[in-house]
């Protein structure tokens, strides 16, 4: 009998016990786990809402195109001393008045249909219902460089063509200022569609924005479509957030799981501490001799799992087991 | 608390990081608070309003992404630690609140050295060894 429990003994100093996911999984269930989970579980769909909300103003971004809405007269989107909101820009409008030939500038260096082209803006003035008279740029279309440069190689504002004279209905899209980096230059051009510079040039009152001709009569190509930068900046800012959302949410659960894992493993450790410490002071006692062999059914701690040895399976006490030392 | 010990190397090492992370939070969130004070109260139309809103569209995912370091960081130290989920929160929580994450990096440190001190530490055990070789 003593030599039997005697083959049995090392297998008592490799605690067999139930399997490990088994165990974790119990630690997660806990209620201040399943608790932490609850918050957790909520924290992510809140992250999931906002990346879901992220992921329509993106959306909206690409679908909602102001070219397609119907052109409207231009007193009723824009007021003199308002921006284009975003949400303008780039939409058709209409607007009365009459071209002031000596109120021009040319911007050169622009690349349209693959070629070096210059455009022609010239003041529109403009007539609002309650009489304010102001200016309104208006970029009448685009001409080749090579077809406005003089023989000196130079540009020659005189080759530009006349803007039609009298009063003028004028269509095209209403468009934000551009930024003015420099200023207008000598010989009458700018790099910079601004208002900025142009009300400093040509005088105030002015709008803030400018219209881009679509259709042109005076020997002018139409301006090209603008890509808003600020619409194409929108959709990628905006898919971004929505996967960092994403990721932010997925860190909530995976903080939790560590939680679980890191209290398993100081458990675990505890445990082995103890039953270390238990069979070193039984084999002191025993003078050496197998310890399971002397040690009572009853003197297993129930706080060692249950399966962890044959022997005592039938006798150990069971339950009980879920908190370790402290 | 548990006898599994702590690393105080790793642990310091940590920390020191999340101090670096720390300081950058706070300062970039300072500046993104600064930045959206001028953006709508300062100049909520005009001009003005065009620039600090352009400002703000670049700022705004850089700060993003210095939180994200600073969470990672903090994420590193709170494991070094083997904190508790609500102490984790609570780092996080600090990279938000402007100010408070200088506040915070103090608290942090109090409790890591608080910690090494009363906790288990592979170092105690080389301590240990050294004053009390085994025989």
């Amino acid at each position: 009998m003593i030599s039997a429990r005697r083959d049995q003994g090392p297998a008592l100093l490799v605690p067999r016990r139930a399997p490990y996911d088994a165990v974790m999984l119990r630690v997660a269930l806990r209620p201040r786990f399943l608790g932490l989970l609850a918050l957790m579980i909520a924290a992510t769909l809140v992250c999931g809402l906002l990346a879901t909300w992220q992921w329509d103003r993106a959306h909206r971004a690409i679908t909602a195109d102001p070219a397609e809405k119907p052109p409207v007269a231009l007193g009723e989107v824009l007021a003199v001393d308002e921006p284009v909101t975003n949400e303008d820009a780039g939409r058709p409008v209409t607007a009365v008045g009459v071209f002031e030939p000596s109120e021009q500038v040319l911007v050169p260096g622009r690349r349209i249909e693959d070629r070096d082209a210059v455009i022609i803006v010239t003041a529109l003035h403009v007539t609002s219902a309650d009489g304010t008279a102001a200016r309104l740029p208006v970029a009448r279309g685009w001409m080749p460089a090579e077809e406005l440069t003089g023989a000196d190689g130079a540009l020659d504002a005189s080759r530009v063509p006349a803007p039609p004279p009298g009063e003028v209905e004028v269509a095209g899209r209403l468009e934000a200022s551009e930024q003015a980096q420099s200023g207008i230059a000598a010989d009458g051009t700018a790099a910079e569609i601004s208002t900025a510079l142009l009300v400093n040039a040509w005088g105030s009152p002015m709008y803030s924005g400018y219209v881009a001709q679509t259709e042109t009569s005076d020997g002018l190509e139409p301006m090209p479509a603008a890509e808003s930068d600020f619409s194409r900046g929108l959709n990628l800012q905006n898919l971004g957030y929505a996967a960092q959302w994403i990721v932010f949410g997925l860190f909530f659960l995976y903080l939790w799981w560590r939680s679980v894992r890191t209290r398993f493993l100081d458990e675990e450790a505890d445990r082995a501490d103890v039953l270390a410490a238990r069979l070193g002071a039984a084999e002191v006692h025993t003078g050496g001799s197998t310890p399971a062999a002397t040690a009572p059914a009853a003197a297993v701690p129930d706080d060692v799992t249950p399966g962890t040895t044959d022997t005592n399976d039938a006798s150990a006490p069971r339950g009980a087991e879920e908190d370790g030392p402290r | 608390m548990s006898t599994r010990p702590l690393d105080e190397v790793q642990a310091r090492t940590s920390f020191a990081r999340f101090r670096v992370a720390s300081i950058v939070e706070g300062i970039a969130l300072l500046i993104l608070v600064v930045i959206m004070i001028l953006r709508y109260l300062v100049f909520p139309d005009g001009p003005g309003h065009e620039t600090w809103s352009t400002v703000s569209e670049r700022w705004s995912p850089i700060h993003g992404l210095i939180y994200m370091i600073y969470v990672v960081l903090g994420f590193d130290l709170w494991t070094k630690m083997r904190w508790k989920l609500p102490r984790m929160l609570l780092l996080m929580l600090f990279g938000v609140v402007p100010v408070l994450s200088f506040f915070g990096e103090r608290w942090t440190h109090g409790q890591v050295e608080r910690d090494l001190a009363s906790r288990p530490t592979l170092q105690d055990e080389e301590r240990g060894e050294r004053e009390h070789p085994h025989a």
